[in-house]
């Protein structure tokens, strides 16, 4: 009787202590420093807010980011256009058509307007897009104004921040896989190993960033995917050099010891012992490329090595902006992307200051 | 002591431990001199012994403990363990030997993994080695969180949440935990506070009873290693000056280098005056030894052929196994042939 339950009591008393373990967690612990630090959480906010942008641009952008309009070519901010929607045969794109006009009105089955240039015209009511008035006739406002091709520079914004974080996310991923693996194995095994790895390092380093981007997205041909290599095959040095450095200090560190000790395999203390305590200034690291990935991809798309019209992207836009800037009319083109830019950016590089902080054990309150 | 190990055979023997480190310098890294951090050390330890190893900071004693486990490879000499030669086993046999030979690490805030709790770290080194799975590796840990004196609560904790004496405990259960016959304890109460040291310490001596260990037992305290060893052996300068029982080296001891340290120990009678022998001058580069004795730069007995004549270490006359180098004893004058020319 007792025996029984003795062995209850044992058991409800592991399962309970199994229970508490996560608030004492050294990852918990991080993210609670992360969260008290208002500016860190600001920049988490706003990167939480870029992302959702970009994956939900398209129910975002009240337009198709590339469908244009000449007759509304350079309208500033919070113009209102005055369309009709005709049917559209294009398999691509919009089912419809939009027509500017300055006024209109219906007679029967037939619609006599009045288009953009004063110009009287007849469309028949079966021409047109959808059966109600409110289903063919818009009067969109464009909130950032309109291109030189009269296309919605809101909208653009929005689908270009799938490029620039795509971009982010995909040349981080591959200069995280390449400069964590190189790094490990060069701090880890030393020696010979390290010396290779600090050659390729060295040699990568000694091009100037942008250039090897370009060079490297020439030689893959041009593209939406070939950014996002070329920027990651440029940037992993950064990553490598960081894991290298750590895994040089971790490996003296007597735990890393006590797994040689207690035969370990190289795998096991790599992976398992000397990563995941090396992982704070990684994403640090990371965070850093992230914003600077963004940065690569506008200067490409800037300087035309980028991903290709008429995809929209924030330095793409740019490009296409920036000789309104001497003329003085159309600011709003260089403007809002620039802006889109550094808010990003700087989201991004204030996460990265928080979570420098909050991996940091010497501040530990 | 109350231990007879009269009888006890050998467990370890390491004979003419050798540990070099190159020192390189220039473009092509040319070596150019070996800092001797540990230089033909020979020494048994008995199954079931305590072999205490004392000398001050950077005299080889952390070198030589590593050295005999391969944590560092020694650059020559032999480790016979239980019959078997540690330093030519090769790799796989060297993993499966890790099981009897453990070590405890002197600082109990680096020796511990922060990313992992404690019962996540025990419970891998159960089954690495295959010891035990699954709820059974589970109950093991639980079983020894509190074989050395811990609660099997603690299982989901993080290190940072234990104080140094208690991470110190873990660092012993990880030690034990492949169930090894000899345990290299490198320094392990160093970095703790008095009256932690003295639990440490019986802890590991109520183990060794339990379970029938045997510890090298490295400390840079005379006092420490007195009250948990069977024989004693002082290190300097990368070689063994004294080694002998704790008794005869305590109360008998024969070199002036045992002789100075025993002096420097804190005598807890304020009334009684002692003779205080100070030493001059730093410890010597190991890089750069002293010619003859390593010790003559610094002995209080120096005399003129100590500078000239490298002692060997031998067992005194009348008492074998209390062994000294120093040619003030006719044992450790070297035969003629091997006397140096500086």
């Amino acid at each position: 009787m007792t025996n029984k339950t003795e062995t209850i009591a044992a058991k409800a008393e592991y399962d309970a202590l199994l229970a508490d373990a996560a608030p004492h967690s050294p990852l918990y612990q991080s993210w609670k420093r992360l969260t008290r630090n208002r500016l860190a959480f600001g920049g988490l906010i706003l990167v939480c807010a870029f992302i959702i942008v970009a994956l939900f641009a398209p129910a975002l952008a009240p337009m198709n980011p590339n469908a244009q309009i000449y007759e509304y070519e350079i309208k500033p901010p919070l113009f209102q256009g005055n369309v009709i929607l005709k049917k559209s045969d294009a398999s691509e794109g919009d089912p419809f058509k939009a027509i500017p006009i300055r006024s209109y009105v219906q007679q029967g089955d037939t619609l006599f307007i009045t288009d953009f240039e004063g110009r009287a015209e007849k469309i028949p009511t079966s021409e047109l897009f959808g059966t109600k008035e409110s289903d063919w006739r818009k009067t969109p406002i464009y909130l950032m104004g309109t291109d030189k091709y009269g296309r919605d520079v809101f909208s653009r914004i929005i689908y270009g921040a799938r490029v620039s974080l795509a971009v982010g996310a995909i040349a981080t991923s591959i200069s995280l896989l390449i400069g964590i693996t190189l790094g490990a194995v060069a701090g880890y095994f030393r020696g010979k190993v390290d010396a290779v790895v600090m050659w390729a390092m060295n040699v990568v380093w000694s091009f100037p960033e942008l250039l090897l981007v370009i060079a490297i997205s020439v030689a893959l041909g041009r593209g939406f995917w070939q950014v996002f290599l070329a920027v990651g095959l440029a940037s992993w040095v950064d990553t490598a050099r960081i894991v290298r450095g750590q895994f040089f200090s971790l490996r003296e560190r007597e735990f890393v010891e006590a797994t040689k000790a207690l035969g370990f395999s190289a795998g096991r203390t790599i992976f398992k012992h000397i990563l995941p305590n090396a992982l704070g200034p990684v994403t640090v690291v990371a965070t850093a490329g992230f914003a600077t990935a963004i940065i690569a991809e506008a200067s490409l798309s800037f300087l035309g090595f980028g991903v290709q019209p008429p995809t929209a992207s924030w330095g793409s836009m740019l490009r296409d902006g920036y000789a309104y800037i001497v003329s003085g009319n159309g600011w709003w083109l260089t403007v809002f992307p620039g802006l889109a830019i550094m808010l990003a950016v700087l989201a991004i590089n204030l996460l990265g200051d928080g979570l420098r902080d909050a991996f940091d054990t010497r501040l530990k309150s | 002591m109350a231990k007879d190990l009269r009888n006890a055979p050998d467990l370890l023997v390491v004979k003419n431990l050798q540990t070099w480190f190159p020192i390189r310098k220039g473009f092509f890294s040319k070596i150019v001199g070996y800092v001797k951090a540990v230089d033909d050390v020979s020494f048994t330890i008995k199954k079931g012994e305590t072999l205490g190893l004392v000398g001050e900071s950077g005299c080889g004693k952390t070198t030589t403990g590593r050295s005999i486990l391969r944590l560092i490879e020694p650059t020559g000499g032999s480790v016979i363990f239980d019959g078997k030669d540690v330093t030519k086993l090769p790799k796989d046999d060297l993993r499966k030997l890790r099981k009897d030979m453990q070590i405890i690490f002197q600082d109990p805030f680096s020796s511990l993994n922060p990313r992992l709790t404690i019962g996540q770290m025990l419970r891998e080194v159960l089954e690495v080695h295959e010891i035990a799975k699954g709820d059974e590796a589970q109950k093991q840990v639980g079983d020894l969180l509190e074989i050395v004196g811990l609660r099997k609560q603690y299982y989901n904790r993080y290190p940072h949440e234990f104080s140094g004496g208690q991470r110190q405990r873990i660092g012993i259960a990880r030690a034990l935990a492949v169930k090894p016959k000899f345990i290299v304890c490198d320094e392990p109460v160093s970095a703790l506070d008095v009256s932690i040291q003295s639990q440490i310490i019986n802890l590991l001596m109520d183990l060794q009873q339990e379970f029938g260990l045997t510890y090298l037992f490295i400390s840079h305290s005379l006092s420490v290693v007195e009250h948990i060893s069977d024989r004693v052996a002082v290190m300097y300068l990368g070689k063994i000056a004294e080694i002998a029982d704790y008794k005869d080296l305590y109360e008998n001891p024969k070199h002036p280098y045992t002789e100075a340290l025993l002096s420097a120990a804190p005598e807890p009678d304020p009334k009684k005056k002692k003779q205080r022998i100070i030493l001059t001058g730093d410890i010597p580069s190991p890089a750069k030894v002293p010619t003859g004795c390593y010790f003559h730069p610094r002995c209080p007995k120096v005399q003129e052929s100590c500078k000239t004549t490298v002692p060997k270490l031998a067992g005194i006359e009348g008492n074998p196994t209390h062994e000294v180098s120093c040619i003030l004893y006719p044992t450790s004058m070297p035969k003629p042939s091997a006397v140096q020319a500086a």
